[in-house]
């Protein structure tokens, strides 16, 4: 009795890691959810860190969200995915009328929800993100033109929001292609954003309620031994990582929580 | 004490000692101490008191230091090991320190060494915790703060260590609001966007005093007040000037009109209960609240209409008219013990 609370802050130590541990090789047992190919667009490699203070390698997840527009100059009439419907869907409450006067107020104060998405890997919604970023380029280029169009498809992740549910299972029943689509867990808010710049009605701007994905969890730990040549090339030209051509071999598992599989690096 | 004050010649007056009568309560006194530095390493003098209060600084001051130190250490190195090796550092740190800790226990009477290896330990799992969830790529989840909140509860109560207390105590609160938050659908690191939460946490942890007797542990209660009373106070000062959301169906305007003027009120509610119980944490900590609620408000008032120096000058009174209100209070407060005494 006398020592039952250091058994049982043994207990607590010993039964957290069991969970955990448990939780990560029960997410990498059976079949993956996802088994994928990403290159250094989509999993951004940051270098080491000045300092030198961690040792550890990180890959960083990009992804585009269509959702939003990426400069002025990008159209006004895109209809977004994660409109009215779909964040209806996914719990927020959108009965208030985006264009009314406390509309504003309404949707502030609903808070950012948590949802799965589906990010397709170099498919449709990519090349139609990469059409509309290349009209809007040259229309740009017609206004204000400039020496070197950017090439979107080297530098851009070539992954894109394209679906979202609270069920994952029936997120993957309409994306099944397991290695083209992988699921996500991700934090999703709600706003309002003008119709059109130039669109009044009376002297108030018609509005739309349009969503936004706030965060996917987004560092994937690289281990031993795929860490040690990320570590060797970056050393070899320290700042320039993100310059560094390698495809990563990712499988998220059960848990829809990825790792790695295999790396492979070009010259 | 007793001994300085038989030296006074008030008490002398009062109280005359004959030679004989001196020297056996010298002797006596002698004794007591001696033994009870002994048995529980107690400051027998002022001096001693003070170095005390200076050791525990130290410790404490040491002990987060060497918590930076675990932390970087660790993160320094770590990329060059395998997994496995990673997974048994990291899971056999908490466990080390707290033999450690619990052999330091052992071999002192004072837990310097022991508070501050307990905090190291405390600061290994979080480390721990931390690294098993990056090494599988495991979603972050708010469980991770119950586990912890748990280990430094009993790692207090085990070691009686009233900052590891008020450490655990906001783990578990962090844990309720988090918790709270996710079930409704939310982000769980969401959970301090909505003070309300914390107002009903934190008088969970106000009473549980109340309900839970601490006979081992008598300097606790005053923790579980403290930690409650800021933690309540914070939360209604974050609604009230901040623009924090609230779950009140009402205009902004009229939210913070509302814990302005609760806080205002059950701050000098928490003064008056405090100084009923005699609890003086809960009395500090109503005063202070007190004194921002009333500042605030003056400020919402005065602030845009009033010259600068007319503005300081008002506070400035208004600090004096407190002054002399808390006088009274404390005597007040010095006649109820008075009375109680007799």
């Amino acid at each position: 009795m006398k020592r039952a609370s250091l058994i049982a802050a043994v207990t607590v130590v010993v039964g957290a890691n069991i969970i955990a541990v448990g939780h990560g090789l029960l997410n990498r047992t059976g079949t993956p959810d996802a088994d994928i190919v990403l290159t250094q667009r989509e999993l951004t490699y940051y270098g080491a860190s000045g300092s030198d203070d961690d040792s550890g390698v990180t890959l960083s997840l990009t992804w585009i969200d269509p959702a939003l527009r990426s400069w002025p100059g990008w159209p006004e009439e895109t209809d977004s995915w994660l409109n009215r419907q779909m964040l209806e869907k996914l719990g927020f409450n959108c009965s208030v009328d985006p264009s009314s006067a406390d509309a504003g107020r309404f949707y502030e104060r609903q808070r950012a929800r948590r949802a799965f998405v589906a990010l397709e890997y170099d498919g449709p919604a990519w090349q139609a993100w990469r059409e509309t970023y290349d009209a809007a380029q040259a229309a740009q280029q017609q206004r204000i033109p400039t020496n070197s169009p950017v090439n979107v498809s080297s530098i851009r992740s070539h992954l894109v929001a394209v679906d979202a549910d609270l069920d994952a299972r029936q997120l993957r029943a309409r994306h099944p292609d397991r290695g083209l689509v992988i699921l996500v867990p991700a934090v999703i808010a709600v706003g309002l954003e003008p119709v059109s710049a130039m669109t009044i009605a009376g002297s108030r701007r018609v509005m739309r309620v349009r969503g936004r994905i706030q965060e996917i969890p987004s560092f994937i730990h690289v281990p031993q031994p795929f860490s040690e040549e990320f570590r060797r090339m970056s050393q070899r030209s320290p700042r320039t990582g993100a310059r560094m051509t390698y495809r990563v071999h990712l499988r998220y598992g059960r848990l829809l929580e990825p790792w790695v599989v295999g790396v492979e690096f070009a010259e | 004490m007793l001994r300085r004050e038989l030296t006074s010649e008030e008490l002398q007056a009062v109280l005359l000692l004959t030679p004989e009568q001196r020297s056996r309560f010298e002797e006596w006194s002698r004794t007591r101490l001696a033994a009870l530095a002994q048995q529980f390493d107690v400051d027998t003098t002022a001096s001693r008191k003070r170095v005390s209060w200076a050791m525990r600084i130290a410790s404490t001051l040491g002990a987060l230091a060497l918590c930076a130190s675990v932390v970087l250490l660790f993160t320094r190195y770590w990329g060059y090991l395998n997994t496995p090796v990673q997974l048994a550092i990291v899971f056999l740190a908490p466990l080390v320190l707290l033999a450690g800790a619990e052999f330091a226990a052992q071999r002192e009477t004072t837990h310097y060494y022991t508070g501050l290896l307990a905090l190291v330990a405390l600061a290994s799992f979080i480390l721990n915790l931390a690294v098993v969830g990056g090494i599988f790529n495991i979603h972050s989840t708010e469980r991770a703060l119950l586990a912890w909140g748990l280990f430094a509860i009993l790692l207090a109560y085990r070691y009686s260590f009233r900052l590891m207390l008020a450490a655990g105590i906001l783990f578990l609160m962090s844990y309720g609001a988090a918790a709270f938050t996710a079930r409704m659908g939310y982000d769980w690191l969401d959970f301090y966007g909505r003070p309300e939460h914390f107002l009903a946490l934190s008088l969970l942890v106000f009473a549980i005093p109340l309900f839970v007797r601490h006979s081992g542990h008598s300097d606790f209660p005053s923790v579980y007040r403290l930690v409650g009373a800021v933690i309540f106070f914070i939360a209604v000062l974050s609604l009230a000037e901040w623009g924090a959301p609230s779950y009140l169906p009402w205009k902004t305007a009229d939210i913070e009109r509302f814990y302005e003027a609760a806080g205002l009120f059950l701050s000098a509610g928490a003064i008056c209960w405090g100084i009923v119980r005699n609890w003086n944490g809960v009395v500090k900590t109503g005063a202070t609240f007190f004194v921002i609620f009333l500042f605030t408000r003056l400020y919402h008032w005065w602030w845009d209409w009033m010259p600068r120096y007319l503005f300081f000058a008002a506070i400035g009174a208004m600090g004096i008219a407190l002054v002399w209100g808390f006088k009274r209070v404390r005597a007040k407060m010095s006649r109820l013990e008075d009375e109680a005494a007799v």
